[in-house]
Parts: C-alpha cells; sequence; structure tokens
C-alpha cells in the first residue's frame, strides 16, 4: 500500500511525537535508532497492508497496536534508565533513574490519591472512640498501606520494583546523598531522613505489599 | 492483585524468554520477533513495548543487532543471539521448566488434597 500525504503526515506526526519524547532522556544517536527501528516497523506493516477497505483504517490499525508513542517512550525510558543506574552505578545513570521514579510517583500519587484518604477513623467517622494506640496503630498502617500503594502505581512491574530496591541499596546512593547533604560519610553521619524513608518504602512494599499482590 | 494483573506480571516476567527463544533459532527482525511471539503466544499487548525490551537485551549483550538493507525496501534492524545469550537462554530454560514443575506438583497435591476431603 502506499500512503496518501495524508497518510504520510499521520505517521511523521506519530515519529515526530516519539522523536521528541525520547530525545528527553536518551542519547541522541540512541534516540534516532529507536525511531528508525518503529519506522521500519511501520513501513513493512503498511507495505503489508494491501486487504484492508482504507488507508485510514488501514493506518489507524496500525499505530494502534504499536501503541501511542507517549507510551512506546514511556517505555523505552522505564528500561533505559533504571537498567543503566543499576549496571554502572555511576551517580548521574542512579540520580537520573531517582528522578525517573520520583516522576512516576508523582503519577502514581495521583492515580491512588483517593485509595487512602483518611489516615485513621476520627478522621472518618464523627464521635469515633478509639484510644490513642489504636489511631496511633491506625495511623502505621495506613501510612505502610500507602506508601506501598505509592510505589506499586509507579513501578507495576514487580521484578522491576526488585530493582528499585537493589538501588536504594546501592553504595552510589549514599554517596550521592553525602555529596548532596554536604556531608562526609568518613566521619560516619547518618543517612538523612528522606532516603531513609524511601528504603523504608521499599521495605514495606517487599514485607507486605507484593506478599499482598 | 487482581487476576488482570496477575497474568500482565506473568506475562512481563516471561517476555525476556520467549524473545530469547524466538531468535534463538537464527537471526530475526523486530516485526518477525512480534509476528512469531503473536502466532505462537498471546505475549504482546501493544507491540512497540517490545523494542525498548529488544534494546535492553541488547544493552546487556545477550543480543547482537545490525541494521541490513537493501532485502527490503526500508532497512531492517537483525537480532540474533550472542554467545552470553545462549547461555543465558539455556539457564532461563533450566530455571523455567524447574519452576512449572514445582507450581504443578502443588496443584496436584492441592487437587489430592480436595479429592480425599470431600
Amino acid at each position: 500500500m502506499n500512503l496518501s500525504d495524508t497518510g504520510k503526515s499521520r505517521v511523521n506526526g506519530y515519529l515526530f511525537v516519539l522523536e521528541r519524547s525520547l530525545k528527553t532522556f536518551l542519547p541522541g544517536d540512541v534516540a534516532r535508532d529507536a525511531v528508525r527501528e518503529i519506522e521500519s516497523h511501520m513501513c513493512e506493516r503498511i507495505a503489508a497492508m494491501d486487504g484492508t477497505p482504507t488507508e485510514h483504517d488501514a493506518l489507524e490499525k496500525i499505530l494502534a497496536e504499536l501503541g501511542p508513542p507517549l507510551r512506546v517512550a514511556q517505555a523505552y525510558a522505564a528500561e533505559r534508565i533504571i537498567d543503566e543506574a543499576v549496571t554502572t552505578g555511576r551517580l548521574i545513570p542512579i540520580a537520573r533513574a531517582i528522578w525517573q521514579v520520583a516522576a512516576t510517583t508523582l503519577m502514581g500519587i495521583a492515580r491512588r490519591h483517593g485509595s487512602v484518604q483518611r489516615l485513621c477513623c476520627r478522621d472518618r467517622i464523627p464521635g469515633c472512640r478509639c484510644n490513642e494506640a489504636d489511631l496511633s496503630q491506625q495511623r502505621r498502617s495506613a501510612s505502610r498501606e500507602w506508601h506501598s500503594a505509592v510505589l506499586r502505581s509507579a513501578v507495576p512491574h514487580a521484578a522491576r520494583r526488585n530493582r528499585v530496591r537493589r538501588l536504594l541499596d546501592h553504595p552510589g546512593i549514599d554517596r550521592l546523598w553525602n555529596r548532596r547533604a554536604g556531608r562526609d560519610p568518613s566521619r560516619g553521619s547518618k543517612i538523612s531522613d528522606p532516603l531513609a524513608r524511601a528504603r523504608e518504602t521499599a521495605s514495606h512494599c517487599s514485607a507486605l505489599g507484593d506478599r499482598d499482590e | 492483585m487482581s487476576c488482570e494483573n496477575w497474568q500482565e506480571q506473568l506475562r512481563r516476567g516471561s517476555l525476556d524468554l520467549a524473545i530469547l527463544l524466538t531468535v534463538s533459532a537464527g537471526p530475526r527482525y523486530g516485526l518477525a520477533i512480534i509476528q512469531h511471539l503473536e502466532t505462537f503466544t498471546d505475549l504482546i499487548v501493544t507491540q512497540g513495548t517490545i523494542y525498548p525490551i529488544l534494546g535492553r537485551l541488547t544493552r546487556e549483550g545477550l543480543l547482537a543487532s545490525q541494521w541490513v538493507e537493501g532485502e527490503a525496501p526500508h532497512p531492517r534492524k537483525y537480532y540474533r543471539l550472542t554467545d552470553r545469550g545462549r547461555t543465558r537462554l539455556q539457564q532461563m530454560k533450566d530455571e523455567w521448566r524447574a519452576f512449572t514443575d514445582k507450581i504443578s506438583r502443588l496443584m496436584a497435591a492441592a487437587e489430592r488434597a480436595r479429592h480425599e476431603s470431600q
């Protein structure tokens, strides 16, 4: 099947969006290679689409099966960044991976908002008669559930969550954090709260969330 | 966890093995890998997400890739298994068989227990 100008524009638009998305986190040559491969896939599919009644239907089917460009780009991001950080242990890839996880965690928070709206029943039920110990237990439990939900939203693939946990345990994280906070790790300074909380979140998931799934 | 989520995790977890098996017979390009997987499995939901996995397997040294021009009206990127990939594939196949054996034994034991209790 030979594409009309409209069809070519549709294909070019898809590739343009994909390339722009990929270039935000991939080196230029890697992004171009990825786009070239997707373009090759589309050309192959278009050439084989002789039986479809209209060009529009054929093209939409091909693009739907390929997936939206942002989703394809997101798949590249997820595969690339976290793996790079885990395998190299270098600070910049680790920082990028943390940013990636943090950014998707924000989406996770937005998506999961409402799943744990209230921390304890006193916040939900007027006149609740729970004692302080019960309320404290409820808050801890809700907090664990919330953290677990956030990490599961951010990193839906269980194997990749394990990689994130390994990443958080990587010595490079300590170096990065101590450098960022201007601390000397040789003096035995403690890891600050945010990083400890991230590790706690990962261990909550490991101990509770994944088993619950 | 819903059944759909569980299926999704199972599907994703086995995609690496499925891709390595697909290219173990000889070099294939992206669309040929996808078509092969679609013929024998329902592992692929979104075709575009296979390419990032191919890229990762290449970076890990399990696959080697090469652009080939002139074979078709457009260039094709072929993937072939490396020696390291062949070793990894064998490990994954062994692990997969051992895993399915364990689950089968568990299922058989559960069935037996159910019959005995009836």
